[in-house]
């Protein structure tokens, strides 16, 4: 007999003796007269589980929103202080196709269309994603 | 909620379920019981019903994918045994680290950090390392005393707590897969009986 704690190979032999039960599929399951009150336990087991997954997705997805949005709000800004300068730097902004086309899929209106909290609002958007740095990037010399 | 195509979607894993046999859910019983009880014995406040719940919720929630073309059976075996493996290797018994006179002592630390297996380890009590060991001597005096007519169960035993592998144990005891499979079910079907009680 070896050293090893006795948790240990208490642990070893039941571990295996759950893997010997890899080749079992049920047919032929060993079961005692109670088996089909059992099934229906393990059946009703079964499908609260899958509930109790249901609502942990649910609340991982609220989770990595509320990430998102706190990321998003508590990211500095350097936009101009200015409604019209904001305005000003949307338009530049815009010149650029692939730009214009990501504005127009976020807001589906033109630049004449927008008011001033909705130009502001959007400059925020461009700027947590890295449009603007691109773009401030490139224009540098 | 759409998980690809080669994963199960939710309305298929609750079909699955509904559909269970009888003997699959047996089955699905039996191999819940006794991981649960491996970690009991390192320690584990483990239940059955727990691992089996969690892991068809990690099934739903994403973090353990139904593949199809397995069994949903099979599946949730494999997840147990993942669960299971995981909750083990964070307790990280420490084999090396000596006591002050010199005896080896297993050392049982919980790790910090946290996976998706936070539902389950929140609600897991842990046995005082002493008291664990204790219960593990007594369940394996037990255990021997209740096959000390078979021999040969015994002998598989012997090489199971050594934690050696069903090829090495019937390469030693020079007995065929079928003869092996035979004395672990006998030794498997007489344990779950003595658990479930008369």
């Amino acid at each position: 007999m070896t050293s090893k704690d006795e948790r240990e190979r208490l642990h070893a032999l039941l571990w295996a003796l759950a893997d010997s039960l890899d080749h079992e599929s049920g047919a032929g399951a060993e079961r005692s007269a109670t088996a089909s009150g059992d099934a229906d336990r393990v059946r009703a087991l079964l499908l609260d589980g899958i509930q109790a997954g249901k609502k942990r997705r649910l609340a991982d997805a609220r989770a990595q929103h509320a990430e998102a949005v706190a990321a998003y709000r508590g990211s500095t800004s350097r936009l101009p202080s200015s409604a019209g300068d904001r305005r000003r730097l949307l338009g530049q902004v815009m010149e650029r196709p692939k730009v214009k086309e990501l504005v127009l899929t976020i807001q589906h209106r033109e630049l004449r269309d927008m008011n001033d909290d909705d130009v502001e609002s959007l400059l925020r958007q461009l700027e947590h994603l890295g449009v603007l740095d691109n773009l401030a990037s490139k224009k540098s010399p | 909620m759409n998980q690809g195509p080669q994963y199960a979607t939710d309305a298929e894993v609750k079909a699955a379920v509904v559909a269970l046999s009888d003997d699959e859910a047996h089955v699905l019983r039996r191999a819940a019981e006794f991981r649960a009880r491996s970690l009991v014995a390192l320690g584990l406040g483990v239940d059955a019903d727990d691992l089996l719940k969690e892991a068809i919720a990690r099934t739903i929630a994403g973090t353990r994918r139904w593949r199809r073309g397995i069994s949903l059976v099979q599946h949730l075996k494999m997840t147990m045994r993942s669960i299971a493996s995981h909750l083990r290797d964070k307790m990280n018994l420490d084999l090396d680290t000596p006591r002050e006179d010199g005896q080896k002592r297993y050392k049982l630390v919980a790790a910090t950090g946290h996976e998706d297996g936070d539902a389950l380890d929140s609600v897991m009590s842990r046995t005082p390392a002493a008291d664990a060991v204790v219960a593990a001597r007594d369940e394996l005096r037990l255990i021997r005393e209740r096959f000390a007519s078979d021999q040969k169960v015994l002998d598989v035993i012997d090489g199971l707590e050594s934690e050696m592998t069903g090829p090495d144990i019937q390469e030693v005891l020079g007995i065929s897969d079928q003869e092996y499979e035979t004395r672990i079910k006998r030794m498997r079907e007489t344990l779950a009986r003595d658990r479930r009680g008369p």
